[in-house]
């Protein structure tokens, strides 16, 4: 079984939330939200790059238009029949950032 | 350090200066805070970095560009809101604070889909640390080496034109590097394949034991009903665990139980005032998840085989085909997609891979229908504007092809014959440029880009189509009909340089050379592919 390479607890890594395991939750509402937002912007950074990876040129010349011209719902379509599912890619990106931010934490602690 | 950790000490009597105290408290808040803002800096410098790293990957601001328009629209919401759950900060937490009756029904399900995705993004996310990522690390390691290789060959294309080096020179580095990006390609796309077939295995595995981990879960620690007021005392947080129901108290309701002892805790344990719709309403959620989950699980159980080996043929199936991936759309899992948007999933697979497979041609078979790659129904209901106009038909002058009306004017051995044939057939009739899809005029999107691609295949694998009908078409071929090659290319009447480029990129992927093994069609190719290059060239002399 593959395992995740956590210094923590897994129940504590799917319970708690991140703001806990940064030891953050008594920080200032308006440092706590200053982080989340950093971290948000983050994993839309790293679903941005996978779809950009996913596609050609051509298809990010398409995208861009579509985008450009506000078609909301041409774009969603669009994804779809690239099957780049947003919430799944989203979710992956998530959790990784999750581990990655709580082991460098650690890690730049200790060093 | 901030002014809330520094308590100011009296005076000292003898010096009179201030003197700051470090007490226990102090230190311990110090601690907190370099914690605090360590661990932010760290949040913010690495968003930072991979910002940057971004920009200059996609440069021209389409990132900027892009996030932008996330933050105004639904799928940014969907980003926003799901990595919120993932962090932990988002629906699961919220669902204790839902509040009435709407809660009881709400307040699980909103909890049974936060969860969900929390534990489906962790087991993902196990899987993807520990087999996926390394091969998504390899594969953008590949891609990465291919953008550097790619750059290297303009380098030298540079050098070469600001005479640094001979042209013999040249010849001799481009070839070099032009088979090492060939190389790191075919690598590229060995890798996708295997991250494919991999990925597809995981799928509905990982569903089920998010579905079970979440029962599991909500078993264990409980599932919360939202805020209630069973016991006709303050509203509190109610949850359903393996004990009962417990009441979420604040400290000083709690401490206030705990002096009560067994009674008082006993009391809020119980649950029995829970009315009848809650009890209605969490059973409806928990049974759903529960059938749902059991029902996955029964249908994977007596599948798994068959899934097995029909994902390892699909997958054989697709290496075969021109080394390029096909996407079937057998996923395992894919009786929770609409099969409406797989059948346009699989058709829009338009990554350089033929829509329309490259047939081998009978040219004795004279009883079909479907004349052209572009038209896998009959003509006839594909473009009724022609259908109208026989001069636009010369296919119709062909005595062959006397059964265009359709599947019902055939024999019936001919019928069976036709039915059972998978590939699209083609019956030598003469190709009409006249068919070419036309798009909508605007700009550059997926209908657009559909119908481009079917121009270009309509030229490629259609049998009748010669290199002299060809030029006969666009005329002079170094200066080839603009008018024409625009209808070809599905450009609007006005357009951007940056349409052209992708039209014609798009185009010249299509027919390259060396994507056809048939003499033939290699043949159609070349002169396609130039005539594309030489319009490209006039036609970027068009634009104002």
């Amino acid at each position: 079984m593959h395992q995740l390479n956590l210094d923590i607890n897994p129940s504590d890594f799917i319970e708690k939330d991140i703001l806990e395991l940064l030891h953050l939750e008594n920080a200032p509402e308006d440092k706590k939200a200053a982080v989340i937002k950093d971290m948000i912007e983050t994993i839309q950074n790293r679903v941005l790059a996978r779809l950009l990876d996913s596609l050609n040129e051509p298809e990010i010349d398409t995208l861009e238009v579509m985008i450009d011209a506000h078609q909301e719902e041409n774009v969603e379509k669009f994804l779809m029949q690239k099957d780049f599912d947003v919430k799944k890619v989203t979710a992956e990106e998530s959790i990784n950032y999750k581990a990655e931010i709580i082991n460098l934490v650690k890690a730049k602690k200790v060093g | 350090m901030t002014e809330t950790e520094i308590q100011e000490c009296p005076e000292d009597n003898d010096t009179g200066n201030e003197l700051v105290c470090e007490t226990s408290d102090n230190i311990e808040n110090q601690e907190y805070n370099e914690d605090n803002s360590f661990a932010a800096e760290i949040v913010k410098e690495m968003r930072q970095n991979e910002e940057d790293r971004m920009n200059e990957r996609w440069k021209g601001g389409r990132v900027g560009k892009i996030n932008k328009y996330l933050n105004t629209t639904r799928l940014g919401r969907w980003i926003k809101t799901t990595s919120k759950i993932v962090l932990g900060t988002g629906i699961a937490a919220g669902a204790i604070s839902m509040a009435g009756p709407a809660a009881l029904i709400g307040a699980p399900i909103a909890y049974a889909f936060g969860k969900r995705t929390v534990i489906d993004g962790v087991i993902e996310g196990i899987q993807g640390l520990a087999k996926g990522n390394r091969l998504r690390i390899s594969l953008e390691g590949k891609k990465q080496d291919q953008i550097l290789m790619e750059d290297g060959l303009l380098g030298l294309e540079e050098q070469f034109l600001n005479n640094e080096m001979t042209e013999e020179e040249y010849c001799d580095a481009a070839a070099e590097l032009v088979q090492d990006i060939r190389n790191t390609e075919s690598e590229v796309i060995t890798n996708e394949k295997s991250n494919i077939k991999w990925e597809s295995g995981q799928k509905l595995l990982r569903g089920i034991a998010s579905n079970l981990g979440t029962l599991a879960l909500g078993y264990l620690q409980g599932v919360p009903l939202g805020t209630q007021n069973f016991d006709g005392k303050a509203a509190h947080a109610v949850k359903m665990t393996r004990h009962g129901f417990d009441f979420l108290y604040n400290t000083n309701e709690a401490i206030a139980q705990t002096t009560h002892n067994v009674w008082g805790q006993a009391a809020h344990t119980m649950g029995q005032a829970i009315p009848k719709d809650g009890m209605i309403g969490l059973g409806t959620a928990m049974t759903g998840l529960f059938v749902k989950t059991a029902s996955e699980f029964s249908s994977w159980w007596k599948n798994r085989d068959r899934d097995n080996s029909s994902n390892q043929n699909s997958f054989s199936e697709a290496s075969d085909q021109q080394g390029e991936i096909l996407f079937n759309g057998q996923f395992p899992d894919n009786e929770t997609i609409d099969p409406k948007i797989l059948d346009e999933t699989a058709s829009a697979q338009t990554n350089d891979v033929p829509r329309f497979q490259d047939a081998t041609v009978d040219k004795d078979n004279t009883d079909s229908t479907n004349n052209e790659p572009g038209n896998p129904e009959p003509e006839t209901n594909q473009d009724s504007q022609d259908d109208t106009d026989p001069e636009k038909q010369p296919g119709n002058n062909n005595p062959n092809d006397e059964n265009t009306s359709g599947d019902s004017a055939k024999s019936e051995p001919e019928q069976k014959k036709s039915e059972t044939k998978q590939e699209p057939s083609y019956n030598g009739k003469p190709f009409d440029f006249d068919s070419f899809h036309i798009g909508h005029g605007k700009d550059i999107d997926q209908e657009n880009l559909d119908s481009l691609i079917n121009n270009i295949e309509r030229i490629m694998y259609n049998v009748s189509i010669t290199t002299d009908k060809l030029k006969s078409y666009f005329g002079d071929i170094e200066n080839p009909d603009l008018d024409k090659l625009r209808k070809m290319l599905v450009l609007p009447n006005v357009f951007t340089l940056k349409m052209l480029n992708s039209s014609s990129r798009k185009a010249r992927s299509l027919c390259h050379p060396d994507k056809f093994s048939d003499d033939h069609k290699k043949n159609i190719a070349e002169l396609l592919s130039k005539i594309i290059n030489l319009g490209f060239v006039k036609l970027r002399e068009t634009i104002k």
